[in-house]
């Protein structure tokens, strides 16, 4: 009988929400609210509980997230027991504003048939114009990483006549910098007093070991406070370095081999390969079909994702998922393996280097594990911890 | 889910009168006393206990006098840490209670008594209580308006580890008028160290809990669940067979383990004593680093060097597969055999109490998964505990076991009535002369069917005598048999009860409704006995 890997979505146990989280899930229902918080600090656990309440009470809502990767990853934890409303911010805006003005003004695409990008400044001036601002205190609108949403967004639904915000963000973590929302955008237009933002500012997801590895990798910025370390989880490891297809080293098949009965041993678990472009996750992509370890249960499900891709992953599956690195943004993982780091962009903007590491780390939930071969890149090295209690060299 | 408002009221003992005495704290730190499974000190919240009148005496539950208004003070301070906090007063019925306490007045004297039902004077206004007490003393828990009991509800939903469900939330406006008047506390009485974090009762919880739940896995499990709760010794063999289980009943009453016991227990216990001191700690290292930590530091001491290499084998595999090595776990079972190093290795191996009860694997022994379930129950604790595995009965007579093994380390001289021994389906399902009467035979059929346990059931066909027919004849999906058949449906008791140990545990309604036929069964068995007797 094959092997149930079924990932079960679980509440938080009340000694897992601290008191940040507690005041965050106090909100009222009504009003608007900005919660801050760094990656693992349960920025999506609060928005998702907020979003199970006010289905449960039976509102009209709807949960934005900015990609149908982290709207496909968010239903998976979000559970099956209630229906859960959720788009991708765009989306949901190009039919709202159809709804009222039949039309939505864009800009040219980048390339023939190409995405045509919305042109906030028509979008703008078209709702200026607008006589009667419809009473929309009815409906509740759920944002999870709300950084990645431009100003003129959260402006447009004011004008709307929404009312109603609950907004997760982090401002370390904006995806176009240029196209984001700042802390003091949202704040302005959603007219938040500085003082009631609410800060997250415990890790919650990562185990300490994981955390200390991220915090390493901090790109400081004020407006999103850098999170305290966590309280520790059962399972948690040392982060580890592996360096392999050299004389003296593993071969990319034996890593393979190995990922797979990791795999194999906790078939419920998610094990995240994040690489640097696509011919790295093609390699690894190639490796792990090809590979056959000797394997207690059947061999575990093996998904890739590339931006673009019409079929999304499996997240309610245990098994491999292999993806970019510009698409793990809000996912989160039970084992993350970094695929040869030094291959990572731009190398000339360590600062952004960094970032992405950051990013990538916080993904995991207990293990974290960086691979590279023999070629080793000096930034990237100077970039990575040489405290051996910190990440461990094997 | 909802919260059944309606509740129905807890049972007391007819012949004790209610003794209401109020607690005053917030919506938040009620939430995570009820997960807990204790009414406890701020200790015990570790880090997370919004400040309340438990912070005033360390280690003391103030409860206040029913039929007066509390003090103002003491709702203020109950709200006093964050906006978000309601206040809310819980309400005890100490009347099974019994043991010394102290008499607050409301200018801050404060006297011994010997009991909560001493006599009380004009001017007392609280009575004091050694932490932790069970929430089966809770009368009901209560709010000043419908809306604050809705938030406490929807906080509630919000968290995989408290249940409502036998709880009585009320709104009772009335308790919340407060005095103005006394200022409270008018003196602070302060024992040094005396709040202390309720460790060995959070994992005896958790291992409680466990044992109920791999009870109905074997007849060792059960036996082990059947020894450390008092019910009659039988089958002890089993479990004294295991030189480690053996040492259970000793830890289970808060005893060290004998340094003249089996290495192997030794070691076991050791890594148990070493997870729960490591609770009380403020946390620097994980269970499994703390494991490893002490049996490395046993590599040392070991004085039978041939356990030496093996022990340090199993540290090295239970380091290597939490990262990328390790091979698989049949692997690993094969590299280690013996109860110590699989249940160690099966703790690192899985996360949590839920994640052991799921797991299974052919080369695993009946002893080996439930010392690995110890393992997991006192690395979860009682709190760590989602509502699925908080069975009513087991969080009554758990949160009982708790306080009192709490009380006991303590020297405290506090008495509750014990809850009745929750009994695992197992035990409801066996009986002593290993024969099933024809009730029981009867209420397994209907849950295999309940549960589609299709594989476990048969049916027994019995021919009238001397028509043994030569031939069936099939048709279709039907067999005829000539002649006058009496067609019985049963379960293979094997099989069943392999079904009845699986994980998922089967639905909580089909469980009560099992429950209350093979109670009624029994009822009608002892009637029909003690008929016979008169």
């Amino acid at each position: 009988m094959p092997v149930d890997r079924t990932r079960k979505f679980s509440l938080p146990g009340i000694h897992e929400l601290n008191k940040d989280q507690d005041e965050a899930l106090a909100l009222p229902l009504e009003g608007q609210h900005l919660i801050i918080g760094g990656p693992g600090t349960g920025k999506s656990v609060v928005a998702l509980l907020r979003a199970r309440r006010l289905s449960e009470k039976d509102k009209t809502y709807r949960t934005l997230v900015y990609n149908h990767l982290l709207d496909h990853s968010n239903r998976h934890l979000f559970g099956s027991e209630q229906a859960f409303s959720a788009k991708t911010w765009d989306t949901w805006f190009r039919d709202i504003f159809k709804y009222f003005f039949k039309f939505v003004p864009t800009l040219e695409p980048d390339y023939p048939g190409g995405y045509r990008p919305i042109d906030w400044d028509a979008v703008e001036r078209e709702v200026q114009s607008l006589d009667d601002i419809p009473d929309q205190s009815d409906k509740f609108i759920v944002i999870d990483e709300g950084q990645d949403m431009p100003p003129a967004f959260y402006r447009t639904l004011i004008h709307l006549g929404f009312e109603n915000f609950y907004v997760a963000a982090d401002q370390n973590q904006q995806i176009h910098p240029d196209k984001c929302s700042s802390r003091q955008d949202i704040e302005n237009s959603l007219a938040i007093e500085p003082g009631e933002a609410l800060e997250l500012k415990t890790n919650y997801r990562n185990t300490r070991p994981i955390a200390l590895l991220a915090q390493h990798f901090y790109p400081a910025d004020p407006a999103s406070p850098r999170p305290d370390l966590p309280d520790l989880m059962p399972t948690a490891a040392t982060p580890e370095l592996w360096t392999y297809g050299t004389a003296n080293t593993a071969t990319l098949s034996a890593i393979a081999d190995n990922i797979l009965q990791l795999s194999d041993r906790n078939p419920r678990k998610l094990i995240g390969i994040i690489t640097p472009d696509n011919k790295v996750r093609t390699k690894f992509n190639d490796a792990l079909r090809r590979a056959d370890p000797k394997l207690d249960n059947d061999k575990p499900p093996i998904q890739t994702f590339v931006s673009g891709q019409r079929q999304l992953p499996d997240f309610g599956q245990g098994g491999i998922m292999i993806i970019n690195a510009q698409s793990c943004k809000g996912l989160e993982f039970d084992t993350i393996i970094l695929a040869d780091i030094d291959q990572h962009q731009p190398k000339r903007d360590p600062y952004a280097l960094k970032a992405r590491f950051y990013v990538m780390v916080a993904r995991a939930r207990e293990q974290v594990i960086l691979l590279r071969t023999g070629e080793a890149c000096p930034v990237v090295d100077g970039l990575l911890p040489s405290d051996s209690s910190i990440l461990a060299r094997r | 889910m909802t919260t059944k408002i309606d509740a129905p009221k807890k049972q007391r003992s007819r012949r004790k009168p209610a003794r209401i005495w109020h607690l005053v704290t917030n919506h938040q730190n009620m939430l995570y006393m009820l997960a807990a499974g204790m009414v406890m000190g701020p200790a015990g919240f570790r880090g997370k206990h919004y400040s309340d009148p438990l912070n005033v005496y360390p280690g003391w539950i103030p409860l206040f006098r029913d039929k007066v208004k509390v003090p103002a003070d003491a709702l203020n301070h109950a709200t006093s840490e964050r906006k978000h906090l309601l206040p809310c007063i819980a309400s005890f019925d100490l009347s099974e209670l019994s043991g010394p306490v102290r008499m607050l007045s409301k200018d801050g004297r404060m006297r011994d008594v010997a009991s909560p039902a001493a006599r009380k004077r004009k001017d007392d206004i609280a009575l004091l209580v050694r932490a932790p007490l069970p929430p089966t003393l809770l009368l009901s828990i209560n709010f000043c308006s419908s809306e604050d009991r809705q938030a406490f509800e929807s906080a509630a939903n919000d968290v995989s580890n408290v249940d409502l469900s036998s709880q009585r939330v009320e709104v009772e406006e009335s308790l919340f008028s407060s005095d103005t008047e006394v200022s409270w506390p008018a003196k602070l009485l302060l024992e040094a160290g005396s709040d202390i974090i309720p460790a060995f009762g959070q994992a005896l919880g958790g291992v409680l809990a466990m044992l109920y739940h791999t009870a109905n896995r074997s007849d060792l499990g059960l036996a082990a669940f059947r020894l450390v709760t008092g019910a009659a010794r039988d089958k002890i063999d089993l479990v004294q067979n295991d030189p480690i289980l053996a040492a259970l009943p000793r830890w289970v009453y808060g005893g060290e383990i004998s340094e003249q016991a089996d290495t192997r227990a030794r070691l076991f216990w050791g890594v148990v004593q070493s997870l729960v001191i490591a609770q009380t700690h403020e946390r620097s290292q994980t269970p499994i680093d703390v494991s490893l930590t002490y049996l490395e530091n046993q590599l040392d001491l070991l004085q039978e060097t041939e356990f030496r290499p093996r022990l340090e084998r199993l540290i090295a595999d239970m380091r290597g597969f939490l990262g990328l090595g390790g091979g698989t776990v049949t692997e690993l079972l094969e590299r280690h055999k013996g109860s110590l190093s699989r249940s160690l290795l099966l703790f690192c191996l899985r996360e949590h109490c839920t994640d052991l009860l799921e797991f299974s694997h052919p080369l695993l022994k009946d002893a080996e998964y439930l010392l690995a379930g110890i393992l997991f129950g006192v690395r979860d604790t009682w709190l760590q505990l989602p509502k699925e595995l908080r069975d009513p009965d087991l969080s009554a007579y758990v949160a009982f076991r708790m306080a009192d093994a709490e009380h006991r380390k303590q020297g405290d001289n506090l008495v509750m009535d014990a809850p009745p021994r929750p009994k695992p389906l197992r035990e409801l399902f066996t009986s002593p002369s290993g024969e099933w009467n024809s009730m029981t035979k009867e209420v397994a059929v209907e849950l295999a069917s309940k549960c589609n346990w299709n594989d476990c059931i048969q049916t027994r066909i019995t021919l009238a005598e001397g028509d043994l027919p030569e031939s069936f004849e099939r048709k279709g999906l039907q067999v005829v048999i000539p002649g006058r058949v009496k067609a019985v449906e049963e379960v293979d008791e094997v099989k069943f009860l392999h079904r009845l140990g699986q994980w998922p545990p089967i639905a909580p309604e089909i469980e009560s409704e099992v429950r209350e036929k093979l109670a009624l069964a029994t009822e009608k068995t002892e009637q029909t006995v003690n008929g016979h007797l008169n």
